[in-house]
């Protein structure tokens, strides 16, 4: 019924009235619109609170029906103005604050990248950048629905495309494009990937080539495609057997698990060198002028031998303002010298990761054994890692595309 | 006594179905614990008091009792009394 703010804004003006039949002047009020509230008794006064703006009209009536009306408080927004002009600086500050949080906010400062697996994050960053988002860019001179469409025209490799901009932060949603595997579809064979020796068949569709125990090389046919319909027992006992009839050609699938060798290389150095951070920092600040650098922080030699050196600037467009900091920390080599064992045990786990970005992931580890080839004497230790696994060696070949290529 | 042209909008008003405050100006209370009353359809104020209060309708008028009234809210077709109210009568 009452609202508190709008009272705030417009100022209200806290009244006492005293006279004969106070009601009156209330009914009065009421029929000429006069907003009242907070009306209280106390006597022969009468307490109330009134509208700046209906002030007025209501100072008229109790002046026509002889009241003796007296201004208690005013409050409200319009009053407190003269207390604002007389602290310009607190009101300037406030309007500087509201003005330049709402001009920062209106920029893009961060831009994000999601969903991005196979393409390049600097691509997707640098083609938001073309049509207009970028970390500065003004909201209003970009278009979120174009910066989208732009992007999915230069981009082929996405399907879909988000810009989602959230106060000062733009997260670009990708979605990448999923294509179809170039699986065979036509009839063919499956094939031997690798040589290994076959541990089992298994044979959904075709024709198995291979048992288990056979020894394959790479590019041997294991299940064919080319079925050849069995001939009926009686067909044999026949006189004149009817003639066989074509063999038909399918989709070979099926299984061939096969007991597969890789090697892995790896060496390790027996005696170590590293450098590590000791902790220990030296800083250097410098200030930019027109007139040139001046160190302000920081003066004297740099204490450490051996150091890295890491440097952030802030500078003015234009680079003659600015301030640089500068931050040394010293380095000290450490040298570790390995026993055979360790040596030995780190060249192994070498040689077991290159072995393992050779494998296939399906492949099941069954054996493996090591071999060192350095001698005792060599600092570098040099193995070799033989891994025997079992693995599905069957690829999809499309039938006669062997012989073409032979 | 109820006039002619009261007892026929009584009568339409029942038989379409439209609230009768609506219709014949009649007066609706909302009494929120023994503390606050909300009046809609007022026609005035007749006497206020600390103790006692009486507003105008559009047949008769309303008293209320209590200690500490106070007219928190006036507008032109609605008020608001709150204080330790005690009792409301319709007297004619």
């Amino acid at each position: 019924m009452t609202n508190k703010f709008s009272d705030q804004v417009g100022g209200f003006i806290s009244l006492r009235l005293r006279g004969y039949n106070l009601e009156r002047v209330i009914n009065l009020a009421l029929a000429r619109g006069i907003y009242i509230w907070d009306i209280k008794r106390d006597e022969d006064f009468i307490y109330l609170k009134v509208r700046n703006s209906g002030y007025e009209a209501f100072k008229n009536i109790v002046d026509e029906h002889g009241f003796e009306l007296e201004i208690i408080k005013r409050d409200g927004l319009p009053f407190y103005r003269k207390i604002l002009r007389r602290r310009m600086g607190l009101t300037a500050g406030a309007i500087l604050f509201i003005l330049v949080l709402y001009t920062m906010s209106s920029f893009v400062w961060f831009v994000d990248v999601t969903g991005n697996q196979n393409i390049d994050r600097t691509r997707i960053l640098l083609s938001a950048a073309r049509n207009g988002l970028y970390p500065g860019a003004a909201k209003w001179t970009f278009s979120r629905i174009e910066v989208e469409e732009a992007m999915l025209r230069e981009l082929s490799e996405i399907s879909y495309v988000e810009c989602d901009i959230k106060g000062v932060r733009a997260n670009i949603k990708v979605v990448e494009k999923v294509l179809p595997d170039r699986d065979t579809t036509g009839p063919c064979d499956i094939i031997a990937d690798r040589e290994g020796v076959v541990e089992e068949v298994l044979v959904l569709n075709g024709q198995a080539q291979v048992k288990a125990g056979d020894v394959v090389v790479k590019g041997d046919v294991l299940i064919s495609g080319i079925m050849t319909p069995p001939i009926p027992p009686d067909h044999i006992t026949m006189p004149t057997p009817p003639p066989a009839a074509e063999p038909t050609q399918v989709r070979a699938r099926g299984q061939v698990k096969a007991r597969t060798w890789y090697e892995g290389y790896g060496e390790s150095r027996r005696l170590w060198e590293e450098t590590a951070s000791t902790g220990v920092e030296f800083n250097r600040l410098y200030v930019y002028s027109p007139w040139g650098p001046y160190l302000l922080i920081g003066k004297g030699e740099i204490p450490f031998a051996s150091y890295e050196q890491t440097e952030k600037y802030w500078l003015t467009p234009g680079n003659r303002w600015g301030i640089s900091f500068q931050a040394f920390q010293e380095k000290k080599v450490n040298t570790m010298q390995y026993t055979d064992n360790e040596a030995v045990e780190m060249a192994r786990q070498k040689a077991m990761e290159n072995l393992r970005s050779v494998m296939d992931g399906s492949v099941k580890m069954v054996d493996s054994h090591l071999e060192v080839l350095s001698s005792p004497s060599d600092p570098i230790v040099r193995v070799k890692v033989f891994v025997e696994g079992v693995e599905d060696i069957g690829i999809p070949q499309p039938i006669g595309s062997a012989e073409i290529g032979k | 006594m109820e006039s002619k042209r009261e007892a026929i909008s009584k009568a339409m008003a029942d038989f379409l179905e439209i609230p009768a405050d609506i219709v014949l100006d009649l007066p609706r209370l909302t009494i929120t614990g023994r503390n606050e009353l909300y009046l809609e359809n007022h026609k005035g104020i007749i006497e206020y008091s600390t103790v006692r209060m009486r507003i105008n309708l559009s047949r008769g008028f309303l008293e209320v009792n209590g200690e500490n009234l106070e007219i928190q809210a006036l507008m032109p077709d609605e008020m608001k009394v709150v204080g330790d109210i005690s009792s409301v009568k319709y007297l004619d």
